[in-house]
C-alpha cells in the first residue's frame, strides 16, 4: 500500500469516524436524557430530576 | 389599567392593544381567551366577597 | 457552559426590548461565550464582567421574559436558572434587573417576581435617554429605599451611560447582599400559599421555597411541579383547595399575583416619577405610517423586496470571490499533485469542494443575518410579523414566518438559522420544516440549463421565462399545504397565542448588530459547517473509487484521433459511470424510469443530494463534456439535445423530451437535495428526527409530483 492511498483513507476514515462519533454522541445524550440534540453543549450536562 | 385598541393590522387581525405602557399584538381568536380582573382601583370595581 | 468552580456568577434579568443585550455587551465587552442550555434551543450567553475593583464575575444573560409564568422554553430556563436547577450551571449570586425606565410599573412587575428568590438585586433603569426625552423624572434614592435599600441605577446602555455605575453597584450589591424587598401577600393568599408549601413538602419530602410555592399556585403549567416530582394525583386537591381559599378572599387565582404585585408597587412608585414637558412619542407617528392600512403594506413590501434582493444579489459578489478563492487555491494546490491523481482529486474534489461548499453560503449569512438584526433592533420586525400574521396564521404559521420563507428563495441555510425568532415551537418549527421548499439560489442553474436548452429554443423566451417564474412558484404551491397538514394534524402541541410586543421605534447599535451577525455565521461554520465538510469527502469518495486505470487506456485507444481535452471528459464519464455513485445509479435508475431519467441523469440527481447545484457539473461529466460545465454551456447543450434513449421501448427517442426537462426541473423544484439544509435543520429542531422526515417528505413527494408531470407531458405530447 503506498503513502497515497494511506493518507486518502486516512481522511475519509477521520471524516466517516467524526459524523459517526457525533451521530453517536447525540443518541447517547438523548437516552440518557439529556440534550436533546446536536446543540453543540457539553455531553456531560443534563437537566437535574 | 386602561385597555386601548391602538389600531387594527393593515390586513383586519391582529389588534394592536396598549396597556400599562406598553402596546401588544393580540388575534381577535385568542381574545377570548383573556381574564380581565377589575382591579381594587378601579372606578367600576366588581363586588368582592367577604 | 460555566464551571462551578469559577468565581460568583450573577444573571441578567429583564423584560424583552429593555436593552439588556445592549448592557451586557457593554458590560461584558466580546468576552462572551455562547452555548445552549441542556436540552433545549435556547442559547446560553455568558461573559466576564469587571467590577472595577480588580474583582471580576461571570455574567449570565438570561433571555428576555416578562413574569416567571413559564410559558415557553426560553421563560423555564431564566426559572430554572436563577433557581439553581440547571444542572451544570449555579444558581447566581446576584441578580441584574434590567427595566425600562419609561414604564417602570409594567417591568417592575418581574422585579418583584425575582425579588421573592431572596437574591441580591441591582435595579438598572436603562434607557434613561428616552425617559428623559419622555419629560420623565424618576428619584432612584427614594425607589432604592421603597425597595429595600437595593442599588437603583439608570443607564443609557445604547450611549454608554451609567455603565461604571452599574458595576458599582453590583460589587454594593454582592458585598452588602441587599435584596429586593418582597411583596406583603394578604393574610388569605399567604395562608394558601403557606398550605401548598406544606403538601408539596409532605408529598416530596423536599423543602419547598416560597418562590416554588408562588408558582405551584398560581401557574396553571405543570413545570415546577414535575421538577419537584409532585405528581398530579397528590398535588390535585391541595392545590384545588388553596386556590378555592384564594378565590374565597376575593381574587381570582389565576389573576391575584399581578393584582397583588401591581397595587403594591404602584404604592412604591408613588412620587417616584413626575413627569413634566416632553416630546410627543415618535413611535406612534411612525406607526400611523408603516401600519397604515393601504401604505403599510406597500412599504411592507418594499422593504422586504428590498431585504430579499440584497440577500441575493449583494451576496453575489462576494460568493463569487469566495468561489474564486477556491478555484485559485485549487489551481496553486492540485498541479504539485499530478504525480498522485487520488490525492490531487481528493484535496481538490473532496476536500477544497468541501470547504467552498459551506463557505460559499457565509456572505448570504452575514447580509440576512445584518438585515434581521437591524429590522429587529429598530423595533420594525415586530410591526412586519404584525402585518403579516393574518396570511399566515390560518395555516398554523404565524407573521414571523414571513422572513424566513423569503429569504428562503435566497438559501434555505440561513432562513433556518432566522426562524430563531419565532417564539412559537409548533410555529417554529412548522416554518423550518417548510422553508426548503422555497426555491433557492441553487437550484437556478438547472432552471437556467433545462430553459435555455430546451425551452427557449422550442417554444420561445416568452415561455422560457414563465417556466422560470413557475418553477420559483412551485416549491411554494406544495409548502403552504404541508405547514397546514403539519400543524393541524401531525404536531399535536397546543399552539401559542401570538402575543407580541410592539416596541419603540430606535436606531440600531451597530456593534451589537455586527456582534450578533459574527456569532451566527461562526456557529454556522462551526457545527452545520463540519458536518458539511464531512459529507462532501464521503460523497467524493462513493464518486471517485474504484478507479480502474485500465478505463483510461482503453478510451484513448479507441478514439486516438480524438484532442487530448475531449479524451480526458470521455476518461472522467468513464470513471463516474464505474464508481460506486455510479453503479448505484444504474442499479437504481429503473425507480427514475417512471419520471424519464436515464443512468446518467440519476448519476447526477444521486450526486445532487449533498447540494444541488452539482447537477449540472455531473451532467458535463456524465454527458462526456467536462467537469467544469456550467449552466450556460453550449457543449452540455448540445451533448443533452443530441441525448438519445440508447436501449428499452424508447430506444431512438430523445432523452430530454418536454415531458423529462419538466420532471427533472420539478424534481428538484421540490427534492431535498442540500446536505448543509439538513444539517442545519437537524441544529435548530435538535436532533436528527424532523432532518429525517423533511429528507423523505421532500424527495417522495419530488418523485410523485415528477413522475405524475411526466407521465401527464408524455401523453400529451
Amino acid at each position: 500500500m503506498n503513502l497515497e492511498a494511506v493518507i486518502v483513507g486516512a481522511v475519509i476514515g477521520v471524516a466517516v469516524g467524526w459524523l459517526a462519533r457525533r451521530w453517536l454522541a447525540a443518541a447517547r445524550r438523548r437516552k440518557e436524557g439529556g440534550c436533546a440534540g446536536d446543540c453543540g453543549c457539553a455531553s456531560k450536562i443534563k437537566p437535574k430530576r | 389599567m386602561v385597555l386601548k385598541l391602538i389600531r387594527k393590522a393593515p390586513l383586519g387581525d391582529p389588534l394592536a392593544i396598549e396597556f400599562c405602557g406598553q402596546v401588544v399584538s393580540l388575534r381577535l381568536a385568542e381574545a377570548e381567551n383573556l381574564i380581565v380582573d377589575v382591579s381594587a382601583d378601579c372606578p367600576i370595581q366588581r363586588p368582592r366577597q367577604p | 457552559m460555566s464551571s462551578p468552580d469559577a468565581g460568583l456568577l450573577v444573571a441578567l434579568v429583564g423584560n424583552p426590548n429593555t436593552g439588556k443585550s445592549t448592557l451586557f455587551n457593554a458590560l461584558t465587552g466580546l468576552r462572551q461565550r455562547v452555548g445552549n442550555y441542556p436540552g433545549v434551543t435556547v442559547s446560553r450567553k455568558s461573559g466576564t464582567c469587571d467590577l472595577g475593583d480588580g474583582q471580576k464575575v461571570e455574567l449570565v444573560d438570561l433571555p428576555g421574559l416578562y413574569s416567571l409564568a413559564a410559558a415557553s422554553p426560553d421563560e423555564q430556563v431564566v426559572i430554572d436558572a436563577l433557581s439553581g436547577n440547571i444542572a451544570g450551571d449555579r444558581r447566581p449570586d446576584a441578580v441584574v434587573m434590567v427595566v425600562d425606565a419609561t414604564n417602570l410599573l409594567r417591568n417592575l412587575f418581574l422585579a418583584s417576581q425575582v425579588a421573592e428568590l431572596g437574591l441580591p438585586l441591582v435595579l438598572v433603569l436603562n434607557q434613561a435617554d428616552v425617559a428623559k426625552e419622555q419629560g420623565l423624572r424618576i428619584d432612584t434614592e427614594l425607589l432604592s429605599r421603597r425597595l429595600g435599600g437595593v442599588p437603583v441605577i439608570l443607564t443609557s446602555a445604547w450611549k454608554g451611560e451609567g455603565i461604571p455605575e452599574v458595576r458599582r453597584g453590583l460589587a454594593e450589591a454582592l458585598s452588602r447582599r441587599t435584596p429586593m424587598k418582597r411583596v406583603a401577600w394578604p393574610v388569605d393568599i399567604a395562608g394558601a400559599l403557606a398550605d401548598v408549601a406544606q403538601a408539596a413538602s409532605a408529598d416530596t419530602g423536599k423543602a419547598i421555597s416560597a418562590a416554588d410555592a408562588q408558582r405551584l399556585l398560581f401557574d396553571t403549567n405543570a413545570s415546577t411541579a414535575e421538577r419537584l416530582g409532585w405528581t398530579l394525583e397528590r398535588r390535585e386537591k391541595p392545590l384545588r383547595s388553596a386556590r378555592e381559599r384564594v378565590r374565597n378572599s376575593g381574587y381570582n387565582p389565576m389573576a391575584a399575583e399581578p393584582l397583588v404585585h401591581y397595587a403594591q408597587l404602584r404604592v412604591a412608585l408613588d412620587g417616584v416619577v413626575s413627569e413634566g414637558l416632553g416630546k410627543a412619542g415618535r413611535t406612534a407617528a411612525v406607526d400611523r405610517l408603516l401600519l397604515h392600512r393601504v401604505l403599510g403594506p406597500v412599504l411592507f413590501l418594499g422593504i422586504m423586496l428590498g431585504f430579499f434582493a440584497s440577500v441575493f444579489w449583494l451576496a453575489k459578489f462576494p460568493m463569487d470571490w469566495i468561489q474564486l478563492g477556491v478555484d485559485w487555491t485549487k489551481g496553486v494546490v492540485a498541479p504539485p499533485l499530478e504525480p498522485y491523481p487520488m490525492l490531487q482529486s481528493l484535496v481538490a474534489d473532496g476536500i477544497l469542494g468541501g470547504v467552498g461548499a459551506f463557505l460559499v453560503f457565509l456572505p448570504q449569512i452575514l447580509i440576512l443575518f445584518l438585515f434581521i438584526g437591524i429590522l429587529e433592533d429598530s423595533g420594525y420586525m415586530a410591526r412586519a410579523a404584525f402585518i403579516m400574521d393574518r396570511l399566515f396564521s390560518w395555516c398554523g404559521l404565524n407573521g414571523k414566518s414571513f422572513v424566513p420563507m423569503l429569504s428562503g428563495f435566497a438559501c434555505a441555510i440561513p432562513s433556518l438559522l432566522s426562524t430563531r425568532t419565532i417564539e412559537d415551537p409548533k410555529a417554529r418549527l412548522a416554518t423550518a420544516f417548510v422553508v426548503p421548499f422555497m426555491s433557492c439560489s441553487a437550484r437556478f442553474p438547472i432552471y437556467a440549463l433545462m430553459c435555455a436548452a430546451f425551452i427557449g429554443p422550442l417554444y420561445g423566451p416568452g415561455w422560457e421565462s414563465l417556466v422560470m417564474v413557475g418553477m420559483h412558484c412551485v416549491g411554494l404551491v406544495f409548502a403552504v399545504p404541508t405547514a397546514f397538514v403539519l400543524t393541524r394534524l401531525v404536531l399535536k402541541v397546543k399552539p401559542q397565542p401570538f402575543v407580541l410586543e410592539l416596541p419603540r421605534y430606535q436606531m440600531p447599535k451597530p456593534r451589537d448588530v455586527v456582534w450578533r451577525m459574527w456569532q451566527n455565521a461562526a456557529e454556522f461554520v462551526s457545527k452545520a459547517g463540519t458536518v458539511i465538510f464531512a459529507i462532501t469527502i464521503i460523497v467524493w469518495a462513493l464518486s471517485y473509487f474504484p478507479r480502474d486505470a485500465s478505463v483510461a487506456e482503453r478510451i484513448r485507444s479507441e478514439h486516438p484521433t480524438e484532442s487530448a481535452e475531449k479524451v480526458k471528459a470521455r476518461v472522467q464519464a468513464a470513471y463516474v459511470e464505474q464508481s460506486y455513485m455510479g453503479r448505484f445509479g444504474k442499479t437504481i435508475q429503473p425507480v427514475f424510469d417512471p419520471l424519464g431519467f436515464d443512468w446518467k441523469i440519476t448519476v447526477g440527481v444521486l450526486a445532487s443530494f449533498p447540494a444541488r447545484e452539482v447537477i449540472v457539473s455531473t451532467l458535463g461529466v456524465t454527458y462526456s463534456v467536462g467537469e467544469g460545465a456550467e449552466a450556460d454551456s453550449q457543449d452540455l447543450r448540445r451533448a443533452m439535445q443530441e441525448a438519445k434513449w440508447s436501449e428499452g421501448p424508447r430506444a431512438g427517442s430523445p432523452i430530454f423530451s418536454l415531458a423529462a426537462v419538466l420532471a427533472l426541473m420539478v424534481f428538484f423544484a421540490l427534492c431535498s437535495q442540500c446536505g448543509p439544509t439538513i444539517a442545519t435543520l437537524a441544529q435548530e429542531t435538535g436532533g436528527w428526527k424532523w432532518a429525517a422526515g423533511s429528507f423523505v417528505y421532500m424527495t417522495t413527494l419530488a418523485w410523485i409530483v415528477s413522475m405524475a408531470v411526466y407521465q401527464v407531458v408524455i401523453r400529451l405530447t
